[in-house]
């Protein structure tokens, strides 16, 4: 068993070990984050005035939508619409920055699936309606659109109703939830590539981690998924299932996965009422099998009946084509032709950005945390001189006022060896001073226990690292190997370009 | 409007609260401690409400804070322990802890360098990619990469095959 398959075999194995009872007390939360608002609104001038322009900001744009969607011009419209007609939606961002665009192909795949299901419209509906909120109104853009590259995954969820009635909230009438995930590629459908495939143990059907979808809707803990059922499809995809009982009920999970980190569909089907869907989490307990009255009897979906309409046509691979790397990062910060001829930008790996600044040789680990407010990140790929691949990491650090220099003393100090960690040999660490003129001052750390070379540079209280990592998968985790003098004229030359870069803030 | 809609965040504690605790006792080893941290991360979460609510990032918010009072506390341990005292206090017995994988795992964490263990904990517990480990630790893929490949090395170092065996025939 490898590194990984071992890890997730003993967090696997954490799970179903029973924890001591707890719940959570919502009033003390309730209570201390109100202390938490007072105290930041007494003590910031101008916070409560931005919190109330900010809510009147929230209102009115409330105001302006309601349920539907638009086509950006010049984009194809899809073939159906019926995921805002009968079902809410919500998105995963990558970097926490919302939007209400929708690809087009999103917005077919879980159409068609609304439409297959329930071609006469007459069962799955959407709860936010019953309850009179509004949902907001998106805009249907192309899949390679910049609008949303941010975006993970989509979740539609709909209720299942006997009689097309939208259940009240608390509803403990028999009916069943539906939830379509589509998602951008295949980590974000869930599906641990460390496991084996098509493979049903403990609570993983199918090797599909579906986290979100299980956290807090039975079975969390006892589920006896079936034998995974997976079929391929001729253009590469496959589609796989599987089902569980849960008391009474079923839950039934069928996945459509496509090829090369393409992404895919998952459909989760309940056969009872969920707080998620109707009930509210005071009616329900978790890893509780659910009232056999809020069962629906038939169950009106089969495994093999969402097997194999997740296997049409309809819900065939999209080629949306990956976003090419190219362009610059942000300003001040480094530009591809300061890199190599095939140097690229990764926008994909640029977002978020620095937490704290951790300093760590193997036996006395620092760091600075909190950084006086969130750096930023770029990264690019890009070819050394000597031929080596690797990926390259401008990371910002901006420090309390007047830390600057001890900081980037402690960095230096740090840099130079440590204590051993069986693989990490921070002992080996080396740090070498750069050319003068360099920022306040710069190093180089070669280090051997981060699997990385780290240029370190200071201007004034902001701290600029640039990481350069290899590959792990296809040349190995240790620190690329830049001895070539080439390669260190070359680390110079990109040293010497960031810090022009930052100072002339372009 | 001060705050969240109550039922609105109670469903959302509701939603989140057990599986973070989980992660939370991964990071720290101790039950009473991870239920600290959750409650703080949500009594944040509570006071950040609308700005939050704006990005729809409760996840992502919460991920970061709930890391960041780990990190932060163990560091507030180092300076609490080993505080000379004239009177030996009085020590409760510990609870007898359950001899099962999770203990062997925790006891195996607790001796890796924090962000190793967090890069653990959220790519493989958590399932987060590469790129989502990075942002939520604050550093590049390349060192969640190799923050990754190290850790696991130490830790299957560090957790004894037969003790593991013996939590299977336990099991």
């Amino acid at each position: 068993m490898n590194d990984q398959d071992w890890m997730h075999d003993l967090f696997d194995r954490s799970r179903r070990e029973p924890e001591p009872a707890w719940s959570p007390d919502t009033r003390a939360i309730a209570i201390g984050g109100r202390r938490r608002w007072r105290l930041r609104a007494a003590s910031v001038g101008g916070g409560a005035l931005g919190a109330l322009a900010v809510t009147a900001a929230v209102v009115i744009g409330l105001g302006g939508f309601s349920n539907g969607a638009e086509v950006k011009p010049g984009v194809k419209k899809p073939r159906s619409t019926s995921v805002f007609d009968y079902a809410s939606i919500s998105a995963n961002f990558s970097d926490g920055r919302s939007t209400n665009a929708i690809p087009v192909s999103a917005v077919d795949k879980m159409s068609a699936l609304i439409d297959d299901l329930d071609p006469g419209h007459a069962h799955l509906r959407e709860m936010g309606r019953a309850a009179g909120i509004p949902g907001p109104r998106y805009q249907m853009v192309g899949d390679g659109s910049s609008a949303v590259k941010n975006i993970t995954k989509f979740i539609a969820t709909s209720v299942y109703t006997t009689d097309g009635t939208v259940p009240r909230v608390g509803s403990k009438a028999p009916n069943g939830s539906l939830e379509i995930t589509v998602a951008g590629d295949t980590g974000h459908l869930g599906h641990n590539s460390y496991n084996t495939p098509d493979v049903s143990v403990y609570n993983i059907p199918c090797g599909y981690m579906l986290m979100d979808a299980f956290m807090d809707t039975p079975p969390t803990h006892d589920a006896h998924w079936s034998k995974c059922v997976s079929t391929p499809l001729p253009d590469g995809s496959k589609v796989d299932s599987s089902s569980t009982p849960d008391g009474q009920g079923t839950v039934t999970v069928a996945i459509r996965e496509y090829p090369n980190n393409g992404g895919g569909i998952v459909a989760i089907w309940t056969d009872y009422a969920t707080w998620r869907s109707t009930l509210d989490h005071t009616t329900t307990l978790p890893d509780r099998a659910p009232d056999p009255s809020m069962v629906l009897k038939p169950n009106p979906f089969s495994e093999q009946q969402l097997a194999s309409t997740l296997a049409g046509p309809e819900f065939a691979p999209t080629d949306k084509g990956k976003p090419k790397p190219v362009g610059s990062g942000p300003r001040q910060f480094l530009k591809t032709g300061d890199l190599s001829a095939d140097a690229a930008y990764d926008p994909s790996s640029s977002s978020g950005g620095t937490g704290d600044l951790p300093m760590d040789n193997g036996c006395d680990y620092k760091d600075i945390n909190p950084l006086a407010k969130q750096g930023r990140v770029a990264a690019y790929t890009a070819t050394t001189p000597s031929g080596k691949k690797v990926t390259i990491s401008e990371l910002e650090y901006p420090l309390p006022s007047g830390t600057g220099p001890a900081t980037l003393a402690t960095a230096r100090s740090q840099a130079k060896g440590g204590c051993d960690q069986q693989a990490s040999l921070y002992s080996k660490d080396t740090a070498k001073d750069l050319p003068a003129g360099i920022g306040d001052g710069a190093f180089l750390e070669n280090g051997i226990g981060t699997g990385a070379v780290t240029v370190w540079m200071r201007f004034g209280d902001t701290i600029v690292r640039i990481d350069v990592t290899q590959n792990q998968v296809t040349q190995g985790p240790s620190m690329p190997d830049l001895s070539a003098p080439a390669d260190q004229a070359w680390l110079v030359n990109v040293a010497k370009a960031a810090a022009g870069h930052w100072t002339a803030k372009d | 409007m001060r705050g969240p809609d109550e039922a609105e965040f109670d469903e959302l504690v509701a939603g989140r609260a057990h599986a973070m605790r989980r992660t939370a006792y991964l990071m720290c080893g101790d039950w009473h401690q991870a239920e600290d941290l959750v409650q703080v991360a949500f009594m944040k979460l509570h006071a950040s409400w609308h700005r939050v609510r704006r990005q729809e990032a409760f996840d992502a918010y919460l991920r970061k804070t709930l890391l960041r009072a780990c990190i932060d506390e163990k560091r507030r341990a180092r300076w609490r322990r080993e505080a000379p005292t004239d009177i030996l206090p009085e020590v409760p017995d510990p609870a007898p802890e359950h001899d099962g994988v999770r203990a062997v795992l925790v006891d195996g964490l607790r001796q890796l360098p924090p962000r190793q263990r967090a890069t653990l904990v959220l790519r493989y517990f958590e399932d987060l990619s590469v790129e989502d480990t990075a942002r939520a630790l604050g550093c590049s893929p390349g060192t969640v990469k190799s923050q990754t490949s190290k850790g696991l090395t130490t830790l299957r170092g560090i957790v004894d095959p037969t003790h593991l065996a013996r939590t299977e025939e336990v099991a």
